[in-house]
């Protein structure tokens, strides 16, 4: 691996948490603040051999705010889908004030992922609130690990739909 | 008289996500370093840790998209490439020699030749022998090209 793909790593490790938490800030969608923080981190490789690495993190920080500006212009031009279901879920977090961003984001997941069909909820559950590996995961429920990753999959994508639904830029 | 520069106070940026003008602030943001910085070191006293499986999930995706790069170069060089080799064939092969020869020894329509002389220079040959040398030199060319790590 050479340098630029070392230097690549080393900033993904130290400021992805950063770059996550400034995108969901932003548009307060678990989900597409991971795509969000993907697309940056890949922007980010894309330019790296014209960036001078000078003050890194305010680098990472303009491109993240450029991803969120994109999609924040995208999301208001989206519709409103017909159906309610979704709207519909219970959501007990308690207030902002009284929790950590950390508490309220992973309570939030958590009564998500509890309320998905019986098929994939203990499955999402362990794998995106507990971050328990796809192996781990197959070897306890002894399912086969495709089979894991295709609940995965589509457990991902209703929990997507769930904070588009329940996110403040559709009405 | 030198323009007064233009930043964020610290509490528009503090409470940036339920900011009315939200996209005129990212705007700022995304074009002002100063603003850009503060935003981070803001943001970095209530950190959300990032979910376990995205490190590797931009990692599978920059090689997939760095693959794919190297392939698209390899293909528009063996395009490039086989241009070339036709244009080298159209322009080294001279057949007009040939053409010349018939002229010399136009068939007669009353007789019928008892034997048929071979033709000095056989151009179907030429071609076939000039395109499988440019052939296997450009697949040389293009296995030692995947072989390379960049």
């Amino acid at each position: 691996m050479n340098r630029q793909e070392h230097y690549f790593e080393y900033l993904l490790t130290t400021y992805q948490d950063l770059i996550f938490t400034l995108c969901y800030r932003m548009t307060k969608d678990y989900f597409s603040s991971e795509d969000l923080t993907q697309d940056t981190f890949l922007s980010a490789y894309q330019n790296l051999s014209k960036f001078d690495r000078k003050q890194e993190k305010a680098w990472l920080c303009r491109i993240a705010t450029n991803k969120c500006l994109d999609y924040l212009k995208k999301a208001e031009r989206r519709t409103t889908p017909e159906d309610t279901y979704f709207e519909e879920l219970p959501m007990t977090t308690s207030s902002p004030e009284e929790q950590t961003l950390e508490q309220e984001v992973r309570q939030e997941l958590f009564t998500y992922c509890q309320n998905l069909p019986d098929t994939y909820r203990d499955v999402a559950t362990d794998y995106f609130y507990y971050e328990k590996s796809v192996d781990k995961i197959s070897h306890d429920r002894q399912k086969s690990k495709k089979t894991i990753q295709t609940q995965i999959y589509r457990a991902k994508e209703m929990l997507r739909k769930i904070y588009k639904m329940k996110g403040g830029f559709i009405k | 008289m030198k323009k007064q520069e233009y930043h964020l106070k610290d509490s528009e940026l503090a409470t940036l996500d339920t900011n009315k003008n939200q996209q005129a602030l990212l705007k700022h943001i995304r074009d002002c370093p100063f603003c850009s910085k503060r935003l981070a070191q803001i943001l970095q006293k209530d950190i959300l840790p990032a979910p376990h499986y995205l490190k590797q999930n931009i990692l599978a995706k920059k090689q997939y998209l760095k693959r794919k790069k190297q392939e698209f170069t390899v293909y528009c060089i063996k395009i490039g490439l086989a241009v070339a080799a036709c244009l080298a064939i159209i322009f080294l092969s001279n057949p007009t020699e040939n053409f010349s020869s018939l002229e010399r020894y136009p068939p007669k329509a009353t007789t019928i030749p008892k034997t048929i002389e071979k033709p000095k220079r056989d151009l179907s040959q030429d071609i076939y022998r000039g395109t499988t040398i440019i052939n296997q030199k450009i697949i040389d060319f293009t296995d030692n090209l995947t072989h390379i790590t960049f």
